[in-house]
């Protein structure tokens, strides 16, 4: 009964390693497999919405690694691979769109809107400057004044109170 | 100025809300395929009903027809299924291309749902031809092609009886009478 539930427990173990020999590519150099993985990254399922065809289970990104692995083994270039692919799927599956008139939007608005933000920092910055100076003119000695001035007050006014609710 | 950029949140804001809201309306998943006013990819494919006879892009072209995609495995199949046979019977030549499915299975869809097809080919799971040249990455798909072997017009997704009527017939009438 014992051996029974040893085998069973060792069977678990057996699944994850099942699932994760089922696609194996042999690869004629490690350069190969490296860009396979750049490529296969950028690269965007046509099924899915948002994932490589690295990341996607869908068959139709099967498709396409096994594409990708054949190109490879040919001796196509990265740019080869990507025209080639673009020609069948369009332009969805480039992860990085091609810059021209239609997509620099994309391109260069969220640089644009950082820099929008950072120009709208210094020139909060600036004006504060500007409305600072009158305070800062005063020596130390005069603001030490000052504040004496604020603290005796303060205590004048809060000591008749404080005896009230004490007594 | 300074009270005239307070309100710039505001419209900030308005114009984001137009932006996304018109997304809210829109299929991320319908795009024109990049085969769209190119020519049909060359292929050699075997018939579904007979592994030796082997069919190339050649011995389809000459009248304009339609080449859906389907599976049964594909529910969206079945559900479309009713307009295929309606554009049959309305004399459009519809050639089916089996996709990622196993022959037994097939058979039986088309001897369940009924033939529309004048011919099916074959591309089972592991064979990328002529589905994956036309950049077909699930089912149904629909490629309208003119005489010359051009595409014409492209769907990806269920044809439904509005869709027979108001583009699918009328684009195959349209290509037909082109010269």
């Amino acid at each position: 009964m014992a051996k029974r539930a040893v085998v069973l427990l060792l069977l678990f173990f057996l699944v994850p390693l099942a699932q994760a020999a089922i696609e194996l590519y042999d690869f004629s150099s490690e350069e190969k497999r490296t860009r396979f993985h750049e490529l296969g990254a950028e690269l965007r399922c046509p099924k899915c919405q948002n994932q490589s065809i690295i990341d996607s289970g869908s068959a139709s990104a099967y498709d396409m690694r096994q594409e990708l692995y054949q190109l490879l083994e040919k001796g196509y270039t990265d740019e080869e691979v990507f025209a080639h692919l673009k020609a069948r799927f369009g332009e969805f599956i480039l992860y990085k769109p091609p810059v021209r008139g239609d997509t620099w939007i994309l391109w260069f608005l969220p640089p644009f809107l950082v820099l929008i933000g950072f120009v709208i920092l210094v020139l909060l910055a600036r004006s504060r400057k500007k409305q600072a100076p009158a305070s800062q003119n005063d020596s130390v000695s005069e603001r030490q004044l000052k504040l004496k001035k604020i603290l005796e007050l303060d205590s004048e006014q809060s000591s008749p109170s404080n005896s009230k609710d004490s007594s | 100025m300074k009270r005239a950029l307070l309100f710039l949140p505001l419209i900030i804001f308005i114009g984001l809300g137009i932006f996304l809201y018109k997304g809210l309306s829109m299929d991320p998943s319908a795009r024109d395929s990049a085969l769209l006013n190119k020519p049909l990819p060359d292929f050699v494919l075997p018939r579904l009903d007979n592994a030796d006879l082997k069919v190339s892009g050649e011995d389809l072209l000459g009248e304009v027809f339609l080449l859906n995609v389907w599976g049964s495995w594909c529910p969206t199949c079945y559900e479309e299924h009713d307009q295929l046979i309606r554009l049959a019977e309305e004399g459009v030549p519809v050639v089916g291309l089996n996709y990622k499915d196993e022959r037994p299975k097939a058979f039986r869809y088309l001897a369940q749902q009924g033939n529309p097809y004048t011919l099916n080919l074959f591309e089972p799971d592991g064979v990328r031809a002529l589905a994956f040249d036309l950049g077909v990455y699930g089912a149904p798909e629909t490629f309208l092609i003119d005489k010359e072997g051009i595409v014409r017009y492209h769907l990806a997704g269920e044809i439904t009886p509005q869709l027979v009527n108001a583009t699918i017939l009328p684009e195959v009438r349209k290509w037909q009478n082109a010269q």
